[in-house]
């Protein structure tokens, strides 16, 4: 992966409001074991992951994306683990107290949001 | 013409704790001129079990009017007029005691089903229905307090023993004031009728108002486009709360698409695994609390939030204000809230507060709000 590759990031229909998407979206859930799951935007296009993931059953508005320069400017390791699939990255927040995951999952959807929508259903 | 005092229901809490009487309030008072004379016939009745009808014209006569308001609270006074100048009912037993009774009656009735009591040892089914209207405009925070002669202590009646009066009652469904908020899917203006289309997919109808045709139809034209009502006015529940059908329609307004009732609407539907099976549901109570305190606190002139479900069962404010990113996480249960601040075009200008939205706390974040939204203008 590059600085400039894209980490595509689904969104879940709850994380959208009137278009605006929460920083929430771009922060590990609890089930997340502290990594955030992406896809290697050099390797599947953003409509094809997100037709991967529905597939799944599992629910996305759509596809942003960070890129692995903003990820790691924020002091996150970026990791390409291919697990469950060859394209899956993991964006690791272990170690980092709330107050620094709020702060910088701010940061990540500002980024996030310059590029908007890459797909949207 | 023969007056008595007859009823001094003191009006405490919410509206009234200013000495002032909302109109509507004066719907539900004028209830009791036709609950007090049914009371007064079916005593009647009970005296007389030999006769099948109360005599001809009775209570023709009588005529409850409001005579003044009095302080300490909202005390209106009603009392019974009696237009003619001797009543006399059967084997000349004079109408006026019945009347008189009526209010000790009411009374027990609503003491018994404070203390889970039956009232209708004290009132039957049918009258027990009138409590339909009786009392319908009341809020959660108001209550009325009854006292008779004889007794030091007043029984509060509020919407809690409402609701139990009318479940001991004949009628299967009751009617609340309501606040829904909707969809207009329907419209017949030959039939001067409309649906409205709630979030679950529930279409209630209802008549159209010549007065609300113009929202009415605009909100119809904007179907589409998900443009939102809110109804307030007057719908029929079934016995577990669920509205079933429109009975009045007072106010609708068109919503603004962030209108936060609206939002948090949205959160009712969600359910536990919300989250791709994960995900705990904001609960109902916690939904409708915030919706209260947003109400209560926050000015509508106030920039409104997006709302956001959390994973936890919590709920999430979000503002932007030019580049302040600003987020409130409120633990519904424990009526807290988790304040950040963060400008996103600096390193170290950051604001982290934990609040307690029972107390002043609330003043606090409204008046930070305000100095956010100020600075994004300056």
């Amino acid at each position: 992966m590059k600085a400039t590759t894209k980490l595509l990031r689904q969104i879940h229909p709850a994380f959208v409001r009137q278009g605006t998407v929460t920083s929430q979206a771009f922060r590990p859930t609890p089930k997340d074991d502290h990594r955030l799951s992406c896809d290697d935007g050099d390797r599947i296009a953003p409509e094809a992951a997100w037709r991967r993931y529905t597939g799944q059953g599992l629910a996305s508005s759509g596809v942003q994306a960070l890129t692995v320069a903003v990820c790691t400017s924020q002091g996150l390791l970026v990791e390409p683990d291919a697990d469950p699939y060859p394209e899956h990255v993991s964006v690791d927040f272990t170690g980092l107290s709330n107050g620094q995951i709020e702060r910088i999952s701010k940061r990540l959807r500002d980024h996030a949001s310059v590029s908007g929508w890459l797909f949207a259903p | 013409m023969n007056k008595y005092e007859l009823l001094k229901p003191r009006f405490v809490g919410g509206r009234f704790d200013d000495h002032e009487v909302p109109l509507e309030t004066l719907r539900d008072i004028a209830v009791l001129q036709e609950m007090i004379v049914e009371i007064a016939k079916w005593k009647y009745r009970e005296a007389h079990p030999e006769r099948q009808r109360v005599p001809r014209g009775f209570a023709a006569q009588v005529e409850l009017r409001l005579a003044r308001l009095d302080e300490g609270s909202a005390v209106p006074v009603v009392v019974v007029v009696f237009l003619a100048a001797q009543l006399a009912g059967a084997e000349g037993e004079p109408e006026c005691d019945y009347i008189k009774e009526a209010p000790t009656a009411l009374f027990h009735a609503i003491e018994a089903v404070n203390n889970g009591s039956n009232p209708t040892e004290y009132l039957p089914q049918h009258v027990l229905s009138y409590f339909d209207r009786f009392g319908r405009s009341l809020r959660d925070d108001e209550a009325v307090e009854f006292t008779i002669a004889g007794s030091d202590t007043p029984v509060c009646f509020d919407q809690r023993s409402r609701h139990r009066l009318i479940q001991r009652s004949a009628a299967r469904e009751q009617s609340d004031e309501v606040r829904l908020r909707g969809r207009i899917c329907e419209a017949d203006q030959h039939k001067h009728s409309f649906n409205l289309m709630l979030h679950d997919g529930t279409r209630l109808p209802a008549s159209l108002p010549a007065s609300q045709l113009e929202s009415v139809l605009e909100a119809f034209k904007g179907f589409r486009e998900g443009v939102y009502v809110e109804l307030r006015g007057v719908a029929w529940k079934d016995a577990s709360g669920r509205v079933i059908r429109i009975e009045e329609v007072h106010h609708i307004d068109l919503l603004d698409p962030l209108d936060v009732g609206l939002q948090l609407d949205e959160l009712r539907a969600l359910g536990d695994g919300w989250l791709d099976g994960k995900g705990s549901a904001p609960t109902a109570e916690g939904v409708d609390w915030l919706t209260e305190w947003f109400e209560r606190r926050v000015p509508p002139s106030a920039a409104p939030p997006r709302f956001y479900p959390t994973a936890e069962g919590g709920v999430r404010a979000e503002w932007m204000f030019g580049r302040q990113d600003v987020s409130l996480d409120i633990d519904l249960a424990a009526r807290r809230g988790q304040w950040h601040r963060l400008n996103l075009d600096s390193d170290d200008d950051e604001e982290e507060r934990s609040l307690n939205l029972d107390t002043d706390d609330a003043i606090w974040l409204v008046e930070r709000l305000r100095q956010l939204e100020g600075g994004q203008r300056a």
